[in-house]
């Protein structure tokens, strides 16, 4: 499917922009479809003697709910903690593929009102993270947007593209290793499936792609740097056609409907009994 | 007649038990028929992360007993019965189903080796509850007859209401009885119109007897109140339904159904229970549709725990405690805590009566469960030959289910440790709770454990035991 009617599948970047987007985004609507419908239709709602909770317990249920398993994660496996969710979710994944200066632009391509976001933007590369903290030099000339004087600060040390970009792939590779090692010694605390390897796999490729484009590499080539950032592209459209059919779905809305039903659960319907004697 | 008494004697028990047996193919459709919106999401949504997994007391047995491991059985069977990926990809999707006997005992281990803490789904990062997702593998495993013997025959012992016909069963109930008249005085049986229905279990009366005999005598003290009570002269459960420890839904109903009722017609304002183990959580939220089917109505009685009851009357000045310096602290049932969230009643409760009172390292949410619960308390063998003795038969099993007892026996003293290490770390004297297995679980943990851990002449007790003498009713 050509959007926007220009453009050949001449290279990935065409291929991969023109092409195949409309088609992904359809696949991953038809399958978040599916899937919602599926737990629409099986919905009960079964009764309950209600606890007689306050507003305060409520709202410190809610915080609660989304940061116990983190704590407990720190204090009873800090090495998966450190990296399945430090790496790779809060200083990886997350504002990488929601912050990052390029991909800002693209959120607002999209969604306009998205640059609202500008102002927490993080910059690409660790050098202009380092002119932030050392030079902090506006660009020169009229632009829009200024790209790397954000909110962060120094923290963009840290908080930029290259570092995020290899903090997923280190994560990626400690959870692919230490999942197959247990596997083979066969002390696995978690089942052996498959999915995972090729959501990790999709992922990997996607932000080593992506770091490579974003670093021209292997050449200033024009024409590599086009399959290079198209093969980003494309990979992203893979994992978002592969979302509602694997452990991604998470983060569309497994995530939220679990924590968002586990406080119903625990924080709303059970409590103690308000007993009038 | 047999010494189990009525015409039914153990081997006909077990015939009729053998004979509910159905093939697997069936048992698995049986089980997927209970998957709902809720169960699709534990099923599916789950990430693999394995963060549940020190949650869990049976994990330290060995990392094949971590809950996401435990509730990926259901996933696997769910993937080959229920999509075409599964069906067509089978072990590569990660699809799979139980086809024979080895199978089914693998599966056993792992079902018997889960309490339903529920510590698993407050430490899971999407809000899976696995406990729930082994009770689905028990509801395919005991419709298939894999289900462990004494379990089996205390549920048909219930569900057939056979067990007041049993002298030994009947006679624990009544000497508990009679020693709470003698000590307290009358009781009023199934009285209509009483403020408070007392819903006492058998397994109150000889599991957690000086605590049934001590809830009596507080009820009995809150007559000064103007709190009428009663209770059943009969329980119509040993702990009801007992049916949801094994996963038969349609005998739990059925029970609950009879159970709501026969309190109905007693028309009481509160029904309380000194129990703080299943059976709360399961008449005040997984089975109240149940109740509200069988009445054809929402009931007009509310569900209560005794400490509930006792807080709201201290909260409002109308009874106290004589202060003690008593070094205890409570453990929470995890039906009663997590499940039900009952967390702050009993502490305030205790703290009234002791100034030594102290909350354990892990509580509330993260309370360490005893490991006793989900029925495993109760398969040991000790447990066993004690209650082929209360019986007056012997309960036989074979020795095949000898064996998966011992390695269940195995498993639960790893996890019991694990609750005596974190009493160990506070050293009381007393730990009151609210459930019989977590009295008797904790109480064989200092046994096994006492010595090595400092806290040999610890006692697991009942809140009521501690309470009773210390309760002072306000004079108006």
């Amino acid at each position: 499917m050509n959007v926007g009617g220009w453009g050949s599948p001449n290279d990935i970047f065409n291929f991969a922009v023109y092409y195949l987007l409309v088609p992904s985004i359809f696949i991953f609507s038809a399958g978040a479809t599916y899937r919602i419908v599926k737990l629409i239709v099986n919905t009960k709602l079964p009764r309950a003697q209600k606890g007689h909770n306050g507003w305060g317990e409520m709202l410190k249920g809610l915080i609660m709910t989304f940061l116990r398993p983190i704590i407990f994660s720190a204090k009873t496996k800090p090495d998966d903690f450190i990296a399945g969710i430090l790496l790779l979710h809060l200083v990886g994944v997350i504002p990488v593929l929601f912050l990052l200066g390029q991909h800002i632009s693209w959120w607002s391509y999209y969604f306009p009102a998205y640059k609202a976001l500008w102002i927490f933007n993080v910059p690409e590369s660790i050098t202009t993270s380092v002119l932030t903290v050392t030079s902090n030099v506006m660009p020169a000339s009229d632009m829009s947007f200024t790209f790397v004087n954000t909110i962060w600060g120094p923290l963009v040390v840290i908080l930029n593209g290259d570092l995020m970009s290899l903090f997923i792939l280190i994560a990626i590779g400690y959870k692919c290793a230490v999942r197959l090692t247990e596997t083979l010694m066969k002390h696995n605390h978690s089942p052996a499936r498959y999915g995972d390897y090729i959501a990790y796999l999709l992922l990997f490729l996607i932000v080593f792609f992506g770091y490579a484009a974003a670093r021209h590499w292997p050449s200033d080539s024009v024409v590599v740097y086009r399959n290079v950032l198209g093969l980003h592209v494309l990979f992203a459209e893979l994992l978002l056609m592969y979302i509602p059919f694997s452990k991604y779905w998470h983060f569309v809305f497994g995530y939220w409907y679990g924590k968002l039903h586990e406080w119903y659960d625990n924080d709303i319907k059970r409590g103690e009994m308000e007993v009038e004697l | 007649m047999s010494a189990m008494g009525g015409d039914m004697d153990m081997s006909k028990m077990m015939e009729m038990l053998a004979s509910q047996r159905t093939d697997i193919k069936t048992a698995i459709k049986k089980m997927l028929k209970k998957v709902d919106a809720v169960t699709i999401h534990y099923i599916e949504d789950c990430l693999n992360c394995g963060i549940c997994a020190p949650s869990c007391p049976f994990y330290r047995a060995g990392p094949e007993f971590s809950p996401v491991n435990k509730a990926e059985q259901v996933r696997k069977i769910y993937r080959k019965e229920m999509t075409i990926i599964g069906k067509l990809l089978g072990s590569l999707a990660n699809a799979w189903e139980p086809k024979d006997d080895a199978d089914m005992k693998k599966l056993m281990d792992l079902a018997y080796a889960c309490t339903n803490c529920g510590h698993c789904y407050y430490t899971c990062t999407v809000g899976i509850h696995s406990g729930t997702m082994v009770g689905l593998l028990k509801t395919m495993l005991t419709a298939a007859g894999y289900v462990p013997t004494i379990l089996n025959l205390f549920e048909a012992i219930e569900v057939n209401n056979m067990h007041m016909k049993i002298p030994g069963l009947a006679k624990l109930w009544t000497d508990a009885i009679a020693e709470a008249q003698k000590k307290y005085g009358e009781v009023e049986f199934d009285k209509r119109g009483a403020d408070v229905f007392f819903m006492g279990w058998l397994t109150d009366a000889f599991m957690m007897r000086e605590g049934f005999i001590s809830t009596i005598g507080i009820l009995n003290k809150l007559k000064e109140l103007g709190i009428s009570w009663t209770m059943w002269k009969e329980p119509l459960g040993v702990r009801a339904p007992i049916s949801v420890v094994i996963g038969r839904g349609e005998n739990a109903a059925q029970v609950v159904s009879k159970i709501a009722k026969y309190i109905d017609e007693l028309k009481p304002k509160y029904v309380v229970l000194m129990d703080g183990g299943f059976p709360y959580p399961t008449f005040r939220f997984t089975m109240y549709g149940t109740i509200v089917k069988a009445l054809g109505k929402k009931p007009e009685w509310k569900i209560i725990h005794i400490t509930e009851l006792l807080a709201e009357l201290l909260r409002a000045g109308k009874i106290k405690f004589k202060k003690t310096n008593d070094p205890i602290t409570w453990h929470d049932p995890c039906q009663m805590g997590r499940h039900a969230r009952v967390f702050e009643a009993p502490r305030d409760l205790l703290k009234a009566a002791s100034v030594g009172y102290r909350d354990l390292p892990h509580n509330r949410e993260m309370n360490y469960c005893c490991g006793g619960g989900g029925g495993i308390g109760c398969m040991l063998k000790e447990v066993r030959l004690a209650m082929s003795q209360v019986v007056g038969q012997e309960i036989r099993i074979s020795p095949e289910e000898e064996e998966f007892e011992r390695r269940v026996e195995e498993r639960h003293k790893v996890a019991v440790r694990r609750k005596m290490e974190d009493i160990a770390k506070v050293k009381p004297k007393l730990i009151a709770t609210a459930c019989p297995a977590c009295v008797e679980t904790i109480n064989r943990g200092i046994k096994w454990f006492g010595e090595e851990l400092g806290i040999a002449d610890a006692k697991a007790i009942h809140i009521s035991e501690y309470l009773v003498d210390k309760l002072e009713v306000a004079k108006h």
